[in-house]
């Protein structure tokens, strides 16, 4: 099982979007996929209209003991870890945990899945803490959605003084533009400085009204199997990621 | 992570799904998702290798999906049409790779026919989240007359993870409206083969007559025999009409059991119809060699290959091309025999022969029980094996090993027609033993028989062309790996045979000669 986290620290990214679609597009490939709802507002959750069952909480995920928690979505190969409200002291839960020091509990969580599953994809909450740590330990690959503009940008460059911090290797992150309005000369200024590097993918994800109204269908886009231009977006990402080590 | 429950349950016969969707109504929102209605051919192999491992084939109008006996999906192969498909006719693929291992060189053929209709629906939460799924399935087998039989309908509940109490709510609720729950473990595969022209497993299983230990010889050899002409007469379309090599090897290995017992139990058979039947199977066996030679060395074409550098792989396309043509002759010649006078002859006077009122068979004077009869020739064919095989030595010549093959695969041959007269446990456990042997004198036969005629090709190759060189190159590659080989298990046989002729087989052959006869002791205990 790859582990694909869609991590950035700063809200407003497009994180979830991201997570919910790449999920969606390796499930309609064949791919059987777990979507870990990190973040507690829960909003992953909410697009598959999934609710977390009332005895879950921080401490039985700590614990292991969540594969009970586990939630079907509609669409078949793809289920779902649900955020609850707890989730949002994990971080300190986690700096009070004896075995926090490896940054390996986010792993072996879920290394029991590794059958189950051929990708655990974790939406992660944006901040930049000890939980930001075991994620990115326990990632194969970090999906990191970066608006081309100078906070976002600032953003991946702590992503990357985490990951040198911890001694992690700086080859697992996969930056992309997401939100693109090309009518901005700043992002198009902004993608002609950056989009060069190698850390960075070609494909980008313009800012999409589709993408927006997630939220009122809630469901990920091209679900009624339109081949909408958003679900092309995503198609082509997650072909870019899995070319770039995450299959 | 606990697996996922599914009910099956059949509705009534007066139950049909309009009323029956009113009755799931009043459980909660329920929305249909996709219509399915369509032909479907249900496919196997004509000895049922994929029934054999509780695995189904489902063709449609686009697809070949596999599934298991309780309808889970094990892959899905793009529909090649026909009336046939082999594993390589699929491309490469994880479900290809199955078939591959399950079928080998067998083709699926169409098993049954049925037209069926799936409706599926959700079960919807308040949030519209789908809770559970469920199916509305109707299969109606077409039968060859065309006309339609109905089965009743079928619903089929899936449970979905985390959402356990709205999955047992729904099977509740069924049953509750008067649903019958089926077992689910096979539920698709007796839907299927519901009034199929075939009974699965009907044919491919382990060679078995079942006798009475009552029974004189002349009876045994009638059952024997009959069975073993059933076998022929079952295979003789398939060879006829090429639909895979395993019907012309089937076809040819009753004829060699038959022409085995016929010598076996010679004393036991009139001598004039005994001598005549010999001959006369004899004569369908050799005519229908050469074409199941080139069948084995096309089928062998992939290993062939293998075992030449890159260089030389392509000296082989010629060798290759001509045994394709000489196939189609030799399976005119072998279509030819198979509708020749005197082959049906040669059927219609053996089975009068076994089963007529006033055949000489049963005139005969000898009355002598077949279990004694068994274990009398049995005793003397295991130690005529004995006594070949002390007698190799490491300087004896090949042939040597050849008639030992022939007298091990006599005694296999008694073994297994009179299987059912014996402790079967003392006898596969004797078979294993000389198993060991048998492979590696099988081996070492048909390595000499490849090598014999990859040589026979080279001698007869002409001409001085590249392609010639390449061929005759190609073949000098493929006859040192053979020989090699081939030498290999002859150093190995003197310590296969050491093995197997210690004291605890010859043991485990008195023992056998001497257990109780399995049938005759049942009457009794009864």
């Amino acid at each position: 099982m790859k582990i694909i986290a869609v991590y950035s620290s700063k809200g407003g990214v497009g994180k979830t979007a991201t997570a919910v679609n790449l999920a969606h597009v390796a499930v309609r490939e064949g791919g059987r996929v777990l979507l870990c709802d990190l973040d507690p507002q829960g909003a992953a959750s909410f697009y598959y209209r999934i609710k977390p069952k009332k005895s879950f909480n921080r401490s039985l995920l700590l614990r292991g003991r969540f594969e009970d928690h586990i939630r079907a979505t509609d669409y078949a190969g793809l289920d779902l870890l649900p955020a609850h409200f707890s989730f949002r002291n994990l971080d300190i839960a986690l700096r009070d945990e004896k075995r926090s020091k490896k940054r390996k509990i986010l792993a072996d969580l879920l290394d029991p899945l590794a059958a189950e599953y051929d990708y655990a994809v974790l939406d992660c909450p944006p901040n930049l803490t000890v939980l930001s740590e075991h994620i990115v330990t326990a990632a194969d690959r970090v999906v990191t959605p970066v608006i081309p503009t100078t906070l976002s940008l600032l953003a991946l460059d702590q992503l990357l003084k985490l990951l040198k911090k911890i001694e992690c290797q700086r080859g697992k992150v996969l930056a992309f533009f997401s939100m693109v309005e090309r009518r901005k000369s700043m992002h198009v200024q902004l993608m002609k400085t950056y989009g060069g590097y190698p850390m960075f993918l070609k494909t980008f994800v313009p800012f999409m009204a589709e993408i927006e109204k997630m939220g009122i269908t809630r469901q990920p886009v091209g679900a009624g199997g339109q081949q909408s231009v958003a679900f092309k977006a995503y198609h082509l990402l997650w072909q870019e990621i899995k070319q770039r080590g995450a299959a | 992570m606990e697996r996922l429950r599914q009910a099956v349950l059949a509705c009534s016969a007066d139950m049909a799904p309009p009323a029956l969707l009113e009755l799931l109504k009043g459980h909660g929102d329920i929305e249909e998702t996709r219509r399915d209605t369509g032909p479907v051919v249900v496919y196997d192999t004509f000895d049922w290798r994929l029934y054999r491992r509780k695995t189904l084939a489902l063709g449609s109008a686009t697809a070949l999906n596999l599934f298991s006996f309780a309808g889970e999906p094990l892959g899905s192969l793009a529909a090649p049409g026909g009336k046939r498909m082999f594993w390589w006719d699929a491309p490469a693929s994880a479900p290809r790779d199955l078939l591959k291992e399950v079928i080998d060189v067998r083709a699926l053929l169409p098993m049954n026919r049925l037209h069926r209709e799936i409706r599926s629906f959700r079960v919807l939460n308040e949030d519209r989240k789908t809770v559970v799924r469920l199916a509305l399935r109707s299969d109606v087998p077409t039968a060859a007359t065309g006309a339609d039989l109905d089965l009743s309908t079928m619903v089929v509940i899936t449970e979905l993870r985390g959402y356990q109490s709205a999955y047992e709510k729904l099977v509740r609720h069924c049953a509750e409206v008067g649903l019958t729950e089926l077992d689910s473990s096979r539920w698709l595969a007796d839907r299927v083969y519901a009034r199929a022209a075939r009974t699965p497993l009907d044919y491919g299983d382990k060679f078995r007559v079942d006798l009475d230990c009552r029974i004189g010889a002349t009876q045994a050899i009638a059952a024997i025999g009959l069975h073993l002409l059933a076998e022929m007469e079952t295979n003789r379309a398939g060879v006829y009409d090429d639909i895979d090599t395993e019907f012309l090897h089937d076809f040819r290995i009753a004829i060699r059991r038959t022409r085995s017992m016929l010598g076996l139990l010679k004393k036991q058979i009139p001598a004039r119809q005994g001598t005549h039947f010999r001959k006369e199977f004899k004569w369908i066996g050799g005519v229908t060699g050469p074409l199941r030679d080139t069948d084995v060395y096309l089928l062998e074409k992939r290993v062939y290959l293998d075992m030449l550098p890159d260089g030389l792989r392509s000296g082989l396309d010629g060798f290759f091309q001509e045994l394709e043509q000489r196939r189609l002759k030799e399976l005119k010649l072998v279509r030819r025999y198979l509708s020749s006078r005197r082959f049906a002859n040669l059927l219609n006077d053996w089975r009068e022969f076994l089963g007529g009122e006033d055949s000489e068979l049963f005139a005969a004077s000898l009355k002598k029980p077949c279990r004694r009869l068994a274990d009398r020739i049995i005793r003397k064919r295991f130690n005529s094996f004995l006594r070949g095989g002390a007698a190799i030595t490491d300087t004896s010549p090949d042939s040597e090993l050849h008639r030992l093959r022939i007298e091990g695969k006599k005694l296999r041959y008694l073994f297994e027609f009179f299987r059912s007269l014996y402790d079967e446990k003392i006898l596969d456990q004797f078979i294993k033993q000389m198993k060991k042997v048998q492979d590696n004198l099988g081996e070492f036969n048909d390595l000499s028989v490849q090598e014999h005629l990859l040589s026979a090709r080279l001698a007869g190759l002409s001409g001085k062309g590249r392609a010639t060189v390449r061929q005759a190159a190609a073949l000098g590659g493929l006859i040192t790996v053979l020989a090699a080989r081939r030498r290999r298990l002859r150093a190995d046989f003197a310590a296969l045979y050491g093995a197997f002729s210690a004291a605890e087989n010859v043991e485990l052959i008195k023992q056998l000669t001497q257990s109780p006869c399995q049938q005759a002791e049942e009457p009794s205990s009864a």
